[in-house]
């Protein structure tokens, strides 16, 4: 399944959960529209809108609570969804390896999120931070919806924020192996390498020690 | 590879999980969760406001 097909099927369970609508119903596309084009906007106000309308319109009973509830957990979801299937590139996880779950949006949580954290097996660091590797699984863990990106729980405001290895690492985080910085070592590095292997082997090279003796200048006693 | 599997593992378990949370959400027992959370979370000017909600509530019927 590709990105916008995975997206599509994302927003149509949305909005046929919160609205109530079947897959026969005319309403659905209509409003799948309008999210798309609409649903991403700072401001929900024409959205919310538009979609009291196409409900009024296709006789179905309009609940505002459940029409803005639709728009934020479908903008939620998809931008999450799209942080998560465009993978950061290697560098970017070498300097940013973990991620915190906080508070990015000023909502009344339904959940206790420490509590959640330590229920699935999460670690809390110091002044109660909830932080652990991009690829940790308390991500999925943590989901209501069985997804490892935000937003976790319906509703909810907590989101992700990226945090440097030397931050993870002062909080007292570790890091599995294949994260940890690697030296560089370029091609021609490796070809002297091979080279110098071969002659040992073939013994036309051989080792030789320096040793140097220096006066030693404090006197024995 | 793996994305594509944990995607597709992912997806169709999603309708049956939002199904459930929209249906907790808006039962008798998710609505006094969320207003209690929101009252163990409010502030004094918020606790204030949600009182004259209330109250405006309350006097809406016999109005």
């Amino acid at each position: 399944m590709n990105e916008s097909a995975a997206k599509e099927q994302i927003a149509y369970t949305i909005i046929d959960v919160l609205l109530c609508l079947k897959p026969q119903d005319k309403a659905r596309q209509q409003i799948f529209q309008i999210l798309l084009s609409e649903g991403t906007s700072p401001n929900t106000a024409t959205a919310r809108c538009m979609i009291k309308d196409v409900l009024r319109d296709n006789g179905h009973e309009v609940d505002h609570e459940k029409i803005q509830l639709c728009i934020d957990t479908f903008r939620g979801l998809t931008n999450g969804f799209a942080r998560w299937f465009h993978e950061p590139s290697k560098d970017y996880k070498e300097q940013y390896p973990a991620r915190e779950l906080t508070k990015v949006l000023e909502v009344s949580e339904t959940v206790n999120w420490i509590e959640r954290w330590q229920n699935c097996g999460g670690k809390i660091y110091s002044s109660d931070r909830m932080v652990a590797p991009i690829d940790d699984p308390i991500w999925l863990r943590i989901s209501d919806f069985g997804f490892p990106f935000p937003p976790f729980a319906l509703n909810s405001g907590m989101g992700w924020e990226a945090v440097s290895r030397e931050e993870f690492l002062d909080l007292g985080g570790q890091l599995a192996e294949d994260t940890r910085p690697k030296i560089p070592i370029s091609k021609h590095d490796l070809e002297v390498l091979q080279q110098m292997k071969a002659a040992l082997d073939s013994g036309d090279l051989k080792f030789r020690v320096k040793v140097e003796i220096v006066k030693d200048e404090q006197p024995r006693e | 590879m793996k994305k594509q599997v944990d995607l597709d593992e992912m997806l169709s378990g999603f309708r049956d999980k939002f199904q459930r949370q929209v249906d907790f959400y808006f039962s008798q027992e998710g609505r006094h969760k969320r207003l209690e959370n929101a009252l163990s979370q409010a502030s004094a000017p918020e606790l204030l406001q949600l009182a004259q909600d209330r109250k405006i509530q309350a006097l809406e019927p016999a109005a």
